[in-house]
């Protein structure tokens, strides 16, 4: 297919269907009939793979001791329980655990969202001597496993007296720290954006901070969701850092406090998964709320899909 | 034009959020920026464990602290292993707490980090001998010479059995004064009689999970803690990895890992009539079987050793405040009281609380058969760890595996272990 | 000043460069700050023998020689490595193609089908993983169980060294929902008139799938690629909980030999030396892919890499 570029549309007409030079008409009724039903059954055989884990762990949420693990695997326990519900609630002060994450992971995605934003217009669209090189190690960076730098974080971030603070665990996001996969992300999406609405603005006279904030932005809204949705997720599901950079357990989070149903020697089941199944609804119903404004996100665009 | 306006307005929202959020944010960091360091003089209690044991050791912390009101005490804990994660990031920047629990593993699995403070000094000043604890219990402290934990409790190890099963196939029960023959003829019958309902007569806990407790079945050990000197082929470790693979194998008394639970459920399924036991299994197992069949536990076959397991003890060896530090080692080890709280979920290692703990048992846990076990104790052995004797640990490990899963020649296996846990022993450590 | 000279700091001030410098300050800033430090002081530790407690002791080339010559785990654990990320990238990104093209579809209850493809990358960590290790349960399973029922008899799963592999990459194939997220922010920058052209010119869906939506989201499957590439290569916390690295090493990956090397043995510099050559490994392959995809990514903002 040859490279023909439509320009997403500011044109006025854009919602009208518009002629071919051929002179073809649309025809637009039909294209979403009956062909679409044989779809369900992929989809389908793919949901129940895909939420089979959730279902059983939400099961062995209910279970008592005794019936974590039976033969036949049975979903529906016999003496289903919320047994586990209290012992997790009692033994952990889930709201103050659930106030820390919410703190963390919001204010770490708002710096992530900032940050990759404007580095990956940066890289996109502006240039600047070195841009290939600076780009080249910013995919470096996310090449190191986690635990290599560990070390050496750590004593950084103790010289730095940021230990026992919220500090290690937001700062770094506003900075791009481990946002490598984001300011790619933001990248990608921006140069599918067409320079000639650049250069419109540009010979408007608009500096390059107007061309990003007035015109990419906006038209980026699904990528800046996606980078929020993944940094949220990310902060709220990370057990490591504030296991390691907390000493002070009243500002331990959620998924360190989980851990504390994994003994050295025997695990206690079922309060680990009542409480996976607390810390996982407000990730679910951010993500449910996301979704409508994916939708929006499509309409302010003027590009449908 | 519509979209812009409607990307202004959403703009305009947005920027309003995120400066909310900054302020939010900026006043939140303040705050966090603001949390004291430790005041000095005080002291750090470092203990890990189940959402249950982390409540026992507070209670331990606050026992402390009521008995002696002029002391400042902080806590701070995690999950074992990430406690275990932790402890040497704490120990390269000095932050460890002053006086923290440990593993038996983690005893020698981080002596060679120099965390640990060697504590013979304060044990001869203040008096006490080894004979306070239950005989074997300072073992697992005792690493190099140096004396770097102190027994806080103890799991005394043995053979779990069903005790349904036993009498369903008519196999007398194992008592105290058991050998391998006397095991072997029960497991083999129960498999035998049982094969159709799926009963197993020994479940696969020691090898492809845990290879210490196979390694030290007859006293054997895979290399001299000591000396560095590999031992892997001698006949205590052979015979005792060839006897694994028997029973997997030829005896076909023991599922391999196909076949087994794994991790999880294991004994308390109902369907092995014996399986290892060890003092933490007490309430697990209680919880999971419940009433579903009978069970007790004896002592291991007369020939078998074990692997020695319990909790500990020990100080920073970079802490500020030593002294006070020891005093609340002590209490944790030696302290009655302090000894009645952890007695919750295990046997005291102090020897007169280990004899009242018997005694004050309920009734659930005071009918199993304690006290064999406990005379067993100083038999075990202490499974050294660290470093590049973990990495050894793991290439046993995996020749048992191998063993057990793929059928493996146990001597040629051995003779794996000995040449490459040479080539690992010899290189220079720091 | 003359009228018709510019300062040299007016010149900087409005050239490109600086612009461009100035978009990606925070990151920069990051980069320099907190993330060079320790990455430099892991290539140093690299060339050291260090426990991560003490001082390092140089030793030049030896962790770099051991590794290559004489260490029987390196070369085994980078080929199971591998394997694992060449079945999880293919399969991973082209279900995750797949999954959002059909989700994208304007049928009902789209958006449930959308929560439950990204569940899984939401609901993570030890206790799903857990939850994977009961379903792959050779006799109380739920997948032998179903198999059972239609009448094979299931594999030995995480227990059988053939089988533990194709297990754990079986599994990653259900974290895919953040690659169809991707995918599907954007498809919606597709524009709609080049479906409803090609529906005119008579394309059924397989085609408009092929000669539409591949060519206009290469830009974002080359990226996905890339991630999943250099997340697949540092694979650890799976196989950690649900096989520790075995049976018999079947799964003994190399981001578990890493973590063995730096915190069960305390050999930091190996590990570390371990560490840059995976990120020599990483940037090579990446870079294998982009000169691959170099004359067939299409970028619909006219620009090219």
């Amino acid at each position: 297919m040859n490279a023909v570029s439509i320009p997403a549309t500011k044109r006025p007409n854009a919602s009208r269907p518009r002629h071919e030079p051929g002179g073809r008409r649309l025809i637009l009724a039909g294209r979403r009939g009956l062909s679409a039903i044989p779809l369900y059954v992929p989809m389908c055989i793919a949901a129940v793979f895909f939420v089979l884990p959730f279902v059983w762990m939400v099961s062995g949420a209910f279970k008592s001791p005794s019936e974590i693990l039976t033969f036949p695997p049975k979903l529906i326990p016999r003496h289903g329980t919320t047994a586990n519900f209290s012992v997790a609630t009692d033994t952990i002060p889930l709201g103050r655990y659930f106030f820390n994450s919410a703190f963390i992971a919001i204010v770490s995605t708002v710096g992530a969202v900032a940050c990759s934003a404007l580095a990956g217009f940066g890289f996109a669209h502006v240039r600047g001597r070195g841009r290939n090189i600076w780009f080249g190690i910013l995919l470096a960076t996310m090449m190191i496993p986690y635990y290599v730098t560990i070390i050496p974080t750590f004593s950084l971030y103790e010289s730095l007296g940021w230990l026992n603070t919220y500090l290690p665990l937001t700062v770094p996001a506003f900075l791009g720290v481990g946002g490598g996969f984001y300011i790619f992300l933001m990248r990608q999406f921006f140069l599918g954006i067409p320079r000639d609405l650049f250069e419109a603005a540009r010979i408007d006279g608009a500096s390059l901070f107007r061309c990003f904030w007035q015109v990419a932005l906006p038209l980026a809204k699904p990528a800046l969701i996606t980078v929020a949705l993944f940094q949220f997720v990310a902060s709220w599901n990370d057990f490591f850092g504030p296991l390691v950079y907390l000493s002070d357990s009243k500002m331990y989070t959620l998924p360190v406090a989980i851990r504390f149903f994994q003994g050295l020697h025997n695990s206690d089941f079922g309060p680990m998964m009542a409480m996976t199944c607390l810390t996982v609804l407000p990730v679910l119903l951010l993500f449910l709320t996301a979704q409508r404004f994916f939708v929006q996100g499509i309409a302010t665009t003027g590009t449908t899909g | 034009m519509k979209s812009l306006a409607g990307a202004q307005l959403s703009r305009r929202s947005l920027l309003r959020g995120s400066l909310a959020v900054g302020a939010a944010a900026a006043g939140g960091e303040l705050l966090g920026s603001c949390a004291p360091g430790r005041a000095p003089g005080t002291l750090l209690f470092g203990y890990y464990g189940s959402a249950d044991e982390l409540a026992v050791y507070k209670q331990v912390g606050d026992l402390y602290k009521k008995k002696n009101p002029h002391v400042k005490l902080e806590y701070t804990y995690a999950d074992p292993l990430g406690f275990f994660q932790k402890l040497p990031l704490l120990f390269r920047s000095g932050a460890a707490p002053d006086v923290f629990m440990a593993a038996e593993s983690w005893i020698s699995g981080l002596a060679q980090l120099g965390g640990y403070a060697d504590l013979r000094a304060d044990l001869d000043r203040s008096g006490i001998s080894e004979s306070v604890w239950l005989p074997g219990a300072l073992n697992a402290g005792k690493v190099g010479g140096k004396i770097l934990a102190l027994p806080v409790i103890v799991y005394p190890k043995g053979i779990g059995y069903n005790q349904t099963l036993f009498e369903k196939y008519h196999v007398p029960l194992p008592d105290p004064s058991w050998r391998q023959d006397d095991f072997l003829h029960a497991a083999q019958t129960i498999t035998d009689q049982g094969r159709s309902d799926g009963v197993w007569g020994m479940n696969n806990s020691f090898g492809t999970t845990q290879p210490y407790d196979l390694v030290t079945l007859y006293g054997g050990m895979i290399f001299n803690y000591e000396t560095r000197q590999m031992t892997a082929t001698e006949p205590a470790v052979v015979n005792a990895v060839r006897f694994g693979r028997d029973l997997m194998r030829k005896y076909k008394v023991m599922p391999n890992a196909a076949q087994t639970q794994a991790l999880l459920a294991g004994f308390p399924t109902g369907r092995f009539a014996m399986d290892i036991f060890a003092g933490y299994d007490m309430q697990p197992w209680d919880a999971q079987i419940g009433n579903k069949f009978k069970w007790n536990i004896a002592p291991y076959p007369r020939e078998w050793r074990g692997t020695y397991q319990n909790n500990n003890v020990a100080i920073s060896a970079k802490s500020h405040n030593r002294q006070a530090a020891w005093e609340l080692a002590k209490f944790i080890a030696t302290d009655p009281d302090a000894q009645q709280v952890q007695g919750q979920f295990a046997t005291p290692a102090v020897r007169t609380s280990a004899q009242r703990w018997l005694t004050a048992l309920p009734a659930k846990y005071s009918r199993l058969h304690w006290q064999p076990l406990l005379d067993r104790l100083h038999q075990q052995e202490v499974a050294y760890q660290g470093g590049e004797f973990t990495k050894v640990w793991d290439v046993m490990g995996q020749q048992v595996q191998s063993v057990e899963e793929l059928g493996t020649d146990p001597m040629k296996a051995m003779q794996t272990v000995q040449k490459r846990g040479t080539s690992i022993l010899s290189t220079q450590r720091i | 000043m003359g009228a018709n000279t510019v300062s040299l700091w007016e010149r900087l001030r409005r050239s490109e460069s600086f612009s461009f410098y100035l978009f990606i300050l925070p990151w920069l800033v990051g980069l320099l700050g907190l993330t060079l430090g320790p990455m430099l002081f892991s290539l140093y530790a690299s060339f050291t023998r260090w426990d991560g407690v003490h001082s390092p002791h140089f030793i030049g080339l030896t962790n770099y020689r051991v590794m290559f010559t004489g260490d029987p785990d390196f070369w085994p654990s980078l080929g199971r490595t591998f394997y694992y990320a060449g079945a999880r990238v293919i399969g991973g990104v082209v279900l995750a193609l797949v999954l959002a093209a059909m989700v994208n579809v304007k049928l009902p209850g789209r958006s449930l089908f959308r929560t439950i493809y990204f569940l899984p990358t939401v609901v993570t960590g030890v206790p799903i993983f857990v939850v994977w290790t009961w379903m792959f349960d050779p006799t109380n399973g739920i997948f032998n169980y179903l198999l059972g029922k239609v009448g094979l008899l299931g594999p030995q799963w995480l227990a059988s060294t053939h089988w533990a592999m194709p297990a754990l990459i079986v599994m990653s194939l259900t974290a895919t929902g953040g690659a169809m997220v991707v995918f599907l922010a954007g498809l919606q920058t597709i524009p709609a008139e080049l479906y409803e052209a090609a529906t005119v010119d008579g394309a059924g869906w397989y085609t408009r799938f092929r000669h539409i939506t591949v060519p206009m989201l290469s830009p974002v499957i080359l990226f996905n690629v890339i991630m999943g590439i250099i997340s697949a290569l540092q694979v650890f916390a799976e196989p950690f909980v649900m096989t520790g690295g075995g049976p018999v090493h079947s799964t003994y990956v190399y981001g578990l030999y890493l973590y063995d090397e730096a915190f069960n043995y305390f050999s930091f510099g190996y590990a570390s030396a371990l560490a840059w050559v995976l990120l020599v490994i990483t940037v090579a392959l990446s870079g294998l892919v982009l000169w691959v995809s170099r004359g067939r990514v299409y970028y619909a903002g006219g620009g090219r890499r």
